[in-house]
């Protein structure tokens, strides 16, 4: 080779290039101006058939069996490989599922439930009314300790069962191969909402019997897809399920779900177009992503069914004067903390979300309703006259000590409210600790005097938003779901009588009026609902950030030039 | 030389049990409760006492360490709180990845570490040695963290060159995938190892041997090699078993920063989600591989050099 340049002048070239590259590589703003996904959607006029979704999480799931599964990244993954008899649309309303229609009678105490007679398992066999017995009896197995008994506990003969007395609920009958009649032991208009909930999911119980504990690795389901491959803190891989009772149903091959990548892994992931979707991102990654154009329009962000706020212990002082909660409630700026968190929350005076029907948006209110709210907004002049009225008037003998865990957005809140709650003159020391700490911590008595604390919905009503944290009998020495240990009886029958009403009109307004009080007496400073978020590639079509199931990928499918018309699969498990 | 050994293997069984009995008691003093971990943050008081019941939570102290150290004996470690998988099958998935990572690490540092440090010892205060000193410095010092993102952004990212982490499948791919996170677990080793080697070599470089083997017309590269690397290298063997020994243990952040499902991540996640059965199961195993570097490191000594006699 003919060359102008000597050896050791080639060498330096070569050195000069391999820096060059080096600095491109490690500036973006140079080598790639435009950092947009690197496909686009292809423009197919219909859904098309094929492909794997592909997303991931930083933890793997718990579990895969219903019964046990009482997070939302486990029902997540759930909800592609299972179903219940109801299930929800995308306005949060109840619709049929694996049953085609449902009566209650007069009194609210008998449901019937009419199945759909096309259903199969993934084993093939067809779903009927025993397995559903089966199932919701499985629940009260002792060796699951199912948490599902604290919502299916309200069927006739579940406290024989769970008391060892029984071994089948007796309220719970296969009136023939499609018709399943439940009684319950009282009126309860939610009992649709638990029904819903992933613990409600059909099972074939000969299955679960003879897999034992291995049911919750290879699970078997009526769903869209089944599980193939499951390697724990891995990965988990799901396939078609060709006799899917949906016709035309699920259009996507596969789904696997990555476990255990960070989030500025998997957002690399995503625009090296390696994953499908992400719904969590740090910060930083969320601020880029918010001010570059191409990604922008693949970021989706929505409501989640959740309130946060802070915890005051209504049976230790200072916080046993409503006077003082009061005054800490309003001190508390959630403008500022919304400014603080990128603008991810919307702050609130409710605690009931803005989702649900029970929602109390302050330009909506009445003056009236504006009294009893107004002790859930920023107003430090109110702050001021509240703590004059408190017999903290004089100011605390110590400061308060406020419960704070390790995570971003408890530090970030605990530090925004030390600073607040110093100018209306309250001063506030910080505790900071673990998780698995507070959690035990928060729910003994007199234990954790103000801590930040959350509601995130079990099913979306306003009865589990109320009634879990603000009911005396929620109330216990240890683990008490109730962590202000707030007391009201006066709530307590509005909320006994909501439950128990079949009219909906009359438990919304007993809801409200329960609501009402809450705020006014102030166990909890109701600060926030969060934002979730989802972002996806552009040719990901059908997919669904839905507030009950999140990642919802049952009618995804990947808008490609190699999707198939047809659901052929070649003979795909 | 038997009697040594039975005598170390017992030391070495009492350690285990003393730290896995410190760990099963500094588990148990946490102020948080399993139950409530596993059950979820809305579960009754009823759900949570049930859980406690089918795990032997309720129990005294000494009862709950007698079941598990009994389990320990049968080879039974427990089941996962979180997963309800048996400990031995996760230690079983992890130990082979976490492995693979540590002989990567291994290999580089001693095909990288060793290299640079005898090219600077042999070239002493050149500008060779201080820039292969600068290496040395740079890689103790720079972060786990940093140098891991670093990598996966550069070769990962924007060069697409190797997988964004994770594990891969087939031979390929798995290698593939585990090159990063070895050359980042033993960026760190290479770097100490390059200083410590220079260090003995030039200590060794001036001794009679070294004189006496270049007087008898011995060529340079047997000098270097034969007489003053095997010498010098007897310190850096004794750090390469320890380091192995940790690194068979899990590379905590470096596994966390790839998703490399090994042991590391194996007992972070334990510990984050009180899960004691495997937070106590990864222990177990990394002291155990400790406590055998150690054992294998003071047999090599004496392989290496025939002055050291055990027993």
């Amino acid at each position: 080779m003919c060359s102008i340049l000597g050896p050791e002048q080639g060498w330096r070239r070569a050195g000069v290039l391999v820096l060059v590259g080096m600095s491109m590589a490690l500036a973006p703003g140079c080598s790639m101006p435009e950092r947009g996904p690197r496909r686009q959607a292809f423009g197919h006029d219909s859904p098309v058939y094929g492909g794997r979704f592909v997303f991931s999480a930083e933890d793997d799931v718990r579990t895969l069996d219903p019964a046990v599964g009482y997070d939302s990244d486990s029902w997540n993954l759930e909800h592609l490989i299972f179903d219940t008899l109801l299930a929800y649309d995308d306005d949060v309303q109840l619709v049929p599922s694996l049953a085609s229609s449902w009566e209650v009678d007069e009194r609210g105490l008998v449901y019937t439930f009419h199945l759909r007679d096309d259903v199969r398992f993934h084993t093939g066999r067809l779903m009927v009314a025993d397995d559903v017995v089966g199932s919701w009896n499985r629940l009260f197995d002792p060796a699951l300790a199912s948490p599902a008994t604290d919502f299916f506990g309200v069927i006739q003969g579940a406290d024989a069962v769970m008391e060892g007395r029984a071994d089948r609920l007796s309220g719970l009958v296969a009136l023939d191969p499609h018709t399943v009649q439940v009684t319950l032991d009282h009126p309860d208009s939610t009992f649709p909402n638990i029904v819903a909930m992933m613990f409600g999911a059909i099972i074939p119980p000969e299955v679960a019997a003879e897999l034992g504990d291995r049911f919750a690795l290879t699970p078997v389901g009526t769903g869209p897809f089944q599980v193939t491959e499951r390697a724990v803190g891995e990965h988990t891989l799901l396939t078609a399920f060709d006799d899917f009772w949906q016709p035309g149903l699920p259009y996507l091959d596969e789904v696997e779900f990555l476990a255990g990548y960070p989030r500025s892994l998997a957002f690399m992931k995503l625009e090296n177009d390696e994953i499908h979707e992400v719904d969590r991102l740090t910060s930083p990654d969320y601020l880029w992503l918010k001010h570059n154009p191409a990604w922008r329009r693949q970021l989706y962000e929505y409501p989640a069914v959740d309130t946060y706020g802070e915890l005051m212990n209504t049976e230790m002082p200072p916080f046993d004067d409503v006077w003082f909660r009061r005054a800490v409630s309003t001190a508390i700026n959630r403008d500022k903390l919304r400014k603080l968190r990128n603008g991810r929350l919307r702050p609130t005076v409710s605690w009931v979300p803005p989702a649900l029907p029970g929602f109390a948006d302050w330009d909506k209110l009445t003056p009236e309703e504006r009294a009893d709210f107004q002790y859930q907004r920023y107003d430090p002049d109110l702050s001021r006259e509240c703590l004059a009225k408190s017999r903290y008037a004089d100011g605390l003998s110590e400061p308060l000590t406020y419960w704070a865990v390790d995570t971003e957005g408890s530090l970030v809140t605990a530090m925004s409210i030390q600073q607040d709650l110093a100018a209306v003159g309250i001063p506030m020391e910080l505790k900071l600790v673990t998780l698995s700490t507070y959690f035990t911590a928060s729910g003994r008595r007199k234990t954790v005097p103000f801590a930040y604390a959350a509601w995130v919905m079990d099913f979306p009503h306003e009865r589990n938003f109320l009634e879990s944290r603000f009911h005396c009998r929620m109330i216990s020495d240890e683990n008490s779901t109730n962590d202000s240990f707030y007391c009201n009886p006066e709530v307590d029958a509005l909320l006994d009588r909501a439950a128990r009403t079949m009219d909906e009109g009359q438990a919304r307004e007993l809801y409200w009026q329960a609501h009402r009080i809450i705020a006014r007496d102030a166990p909890y400073a109701f600060e926030y609902h969060s934002t979730a978020l989802s972002v996806t590639q552009p040719y990901v079509k059908g997919f669904r950030a839905h507030p009950v199931y999140n990642r919802d990928m049952r009618e995804a499918w990947l808008d490609l030039p190699e999707g198939r018309p047809t659901p052929d699969r070649g003979g795909a498990p | 030389m038997s009697a040594w050994l039975v005598r170390r293997l017992g030391w070495a069984l009492l350690t285990l049990w003393l730290v896995l009995s410190g760990s099963f008691l500094l588990a148990y003093v946490v102020p948080a409760d399993p139950a409530r971990q596993m059950a979820g943050p809305h579960a009754s008081p009823e759900v949570i006492e049930r859980i406690e019941a089918e795990h032997h939570l309720d129990e005294p102290l000494l009862v709950q360490y007698g079941y598990y150290m009994r389990g320990v004996v049968r080879g039974d470690l427990g089941r996962s709180y979180r997963t309800d998988e048996p400990v031995t099958a996760a230690l079983a998935r992890a130990v082979p990845n976490t492995a693979l990572l540590a002989v990567g690490a291994s290999i580089f540092q001693i095909l990288v570490g060793i290299p640079i440090g005898l090219f600077a010892a042999l070239r002493k205060r050149s500008l060779a040695d201080l820039s292969a000193m600068a290496f040395a410095l740079l890689g103790i010092s720079a972060p786990t963290f940093l140098t891991g993102l670093g990598l996966l952004y550069v070769f990962g990212y924007q060069l697409d060159l190797v997988p964004l982490g994770g594990r891969g499948e087939g031979l390929f791919d798995l290698l593939r995938s585990a090159l990063l996170p070895s050359i980042t677990l033993g960026i760190a080793g290479a770097a100490y190892y390059s200083r410590l080697t220079r260090g003995e070599y030039l200590e060794v470089a001036g001794r009679d041997f070294m004189r006496t083997a270049r007087a008898k017309g011995l060529p340079e590269v047997r000098v270097v090699l034969r007489h003053g690397m095997r010498n010098a290298l007897i310190p850096v063997m004794t750090f390469f078993g320890v380091d192995l020994g940790a690194m068979l243990g899990g590379a905590v952040v470096t596994e966390k920063i790839f998703a490399w499902p090994g042991m590391g991540r194996l007992a972070v996640d334990g510990v984050l989600n009180q899960d004691t059965p495997v937070m106590l199961g990864a222990v177990l195993v990394a002291s155990t591989f400790i406590v055998l570097a150690n054992l294998v490191v003071d047999v090599l000594y004496a392989v290496l050099d025939p002055r050291i006699r055990v027993g």
